[in-house]
């Protein structure tokens, strides 16, 4: 078992759960903690309250992050994450709906590091994720902040699955 | 005589002539009247018009019937104490019975110091249905033409308002539709999902009926997909440039399996001449035209298209040819409307957006678009752009 998991940033109940099946058709079920705004994104990522149980809030390997939501939107956790030095590495991943004009070069002069849009049909969106753990998850080196350090050595195991074959 | 010698000449008989010769050439009603206010010249326009022969002596006010009578007095106040021009809105009765209305212009002829004398033009105005409205033009006039000035300002804040309104109703439109993309994805998805996974467990019927709303919830999110690019296409940010059609053509055809063999055979005749467009706008035009061009086709037929250009003069046009069901000569100037479809029903699936696209995409791009075709015998769309300037 590896330990990656990824922050589902997201006010939508039904996409927070098609995220959730797409996930588990590629093996990360158990892997997708859900914020349902900004502001729980950042009280997540910060540790703020109930969020400092880091067992059972573990910190992410990385963020997808929604765009339009209450409270806080997408670009301000982005632009909040960018100007804290202790999260300023994390990979953060736009998954909008669809994106206003502008939106996607704004996200990415913010640092996003991939702007995505969610699809229509659940087989489009479980090819994204299939794509999201090759590339983000199993081929890209992770930051250091994403990497739990109890557990380097399983975690690099199980980075290259594809590469051990 | 030169005109100007009139004047440095000082022959007052000579101006006073010239005046009364101009006044009685010009249809429009026009007065002289004196600094009291008190009419001592009307020229043919105004006999003509109303028929009145004792209009001489009274004060200007009591030949016209005002919009706003206060209004005009005041507006005459200011304009003896200022001594500038006036404008005032009335109406009058003419010998025909009926009433006219017309503006008032007055201006006053300075001696030195001293108005001397007003000189009043009536020009007709379109019936004023407003009494309790100033209308905003009427008022109090500088010999700088200050009014024409008010007349353009309150069209340009008019026309700032209606494209504000414009503009808000689009951001509308733009909102909902992308509000509507979240249902309808799930829509999409329940169904989907449902289908996948339990389908098994489920009598033939349910299983139609599922079908169904995935099929609707697919005809939905293209519809909201399309008005969403029209909307990009319409309002973004769409500079002009330099652009290599053949590496656009290539990206176009390699990006869609739609268009590569087997599904069709897609030609095009290389060189083509650079065009002034947008990248984005231009790749958009073309990916549509090529798989409408795609799409038209009779049933089991290949499609078999294409691509070629012609420089004419400074512009370039583009043009996509098919082999496909063509378009009835009644019906190709329908075609580029917002959701026009010709084909309704089973055989051709589509939202009536994508031809909109391209023509509101053109538009941006200074180009045109248009099409030529006979029915049963294929298409031939083109667009016609800038062609890049020759350098030196």
């Amino acid at each position: 078992m590896h330990h990656y998991s990824i922050l589902h940033v997201e006010d939508d109940d039904n996409d927070a759960l098609f995220v959730k099946i797409a996930a588990t058709s590629v093996g990360l079920n158990e892997k997708i903690l859900r914020a349902r705004d900004g502001k729980e994104a950042m009280d997540y990522l910060s540790g703020t309250g109930e969020f400092a149980d880091r067992q059972k809030y573990p910190f992410p390997s990385l963020v997808l992050l929604d765009m339009k939501m209450p409270r806080v939107n997408g670009m301000e956790v982005l632009r909040w994450i960018r100007s804290e030095p202790s999260l300023r590495s994390l990979i953060v991943i736009i998954l909008s709906s669809s994106p206003v004009a502008g939106d996607v070069d704004t996200a990415y002069e913010l640092g996003a590091n991939s702007f995505l849009v969610k699809p229509s049909g659940i087989h489009n969106l479980e090819h994204i994720f299939r794509l999201i753990r090759e590339f983000w998850l199993d081929v890209n080196e992770l930051p250091t902040i994403s990497q739990n350090p109890h557990d380097t050595n399983e975690i690099k195991k199980h980075r290259f699955p594809n590469l051990e074959r | 005589m030169p005109f100007e010698d009139l004047f440095e000449a000082g022959d007052s008989r000579r101006l006073a002539d010239a005046f009364r010769a101009l006044a009685e050439a010009i249809p429009q009603p026009v007065w002289s009247f004196n600094s009291d206010g008190r009419c001592d010249f009307v020229n043919r326009g105004w006999l003509d018009l109303t028929g009145s022969g004792d209009s001489i002596g009274r004060e200007w006010h009591e030949l016209i019937v005002p919009l706003h009578p206060d209004e005009a007095l005041s507006r005459w106040k200011t304009a003896r104490e200022r001594q500038t021009g006036y404008e005032v809105d009335c109406h009058i009765r003419g010998k025909d019975g009926r009433d006219h209305w017309f503006r008032l212009k007055a201006v006053p002829l300075n001696d030195s110091d001293t108005v001397v004398r007003w000189l009043a033009v009536l020009s007709e105005i379109e019936p004023q249905k407003n009494p309790g409205k100033i209308p905003t033009s009427a008022t109090n006039t500088g010999r700088d033409g200050a009014s024409q000035e008010e007349i353009e300002h309150e069209v340009a804040a008019r026309t700032q308002r209606l494209q504000d309104t414009i503009t808000q109703l689009e951001a509308f439109a733009y909102s909902l539709a992308h509000d509507m993309r979240a249902p309808c994805r799930a829509l999409t998805n329940f169904s989907q999902i449902l289908i996948r996974d339990y389908s098994g467990e489920l009598p033939g019927e349910a299983q139609d009926y599922l079908e169904r709303i995935a099929k609707a919830a697919d005809r939905l999110d293209a519809f909201i997909r399309d008005l969403l690019v029209y909307s990009r296409v319409a309002h973004d940010r769409m500079p002009l440039n330099e652009v290599n059609v053949e590496q656009l053509l290539s990206d176009v055809i390699l990006s869609s399996p739609d268009l590569q063999s087997p599904q069709a055979e897609v030609t095009t005749d290389s060189p083509f001449n650079p065009v002034m467009a947008n990248d984005t706008l231009l790749s958009q035009c073309l990916t549509n035209l090529l798989t409408n061009a795609c799409k038209f086709v009779r049933k089991g037929e290949t499609p078999k298209i294409r691509v070629f250009d012609e420089r004419r003069g400074d512009r370039v046009r583009i043009y996509v040819e098919d082999n496909g069901i063509g378009i009835s000569k009644e019906n190709q100037d329908r075609i580029f409307n917002l959701f026009e479809r010709l084909n309704e029903g089973k055989t051709y699936s589509g939202t009536g957006v994508g031809l909109s696209i391209v023509r509101k995409a053109v538009e941006r791009m200074n180009g045109k678009v248009g099409v030529a075709s006979t029915p049963g015998d294929g298409s031939r769309f083109w667009l016609e752009l800038d062609a890049v300037a020759e350098h030196d």
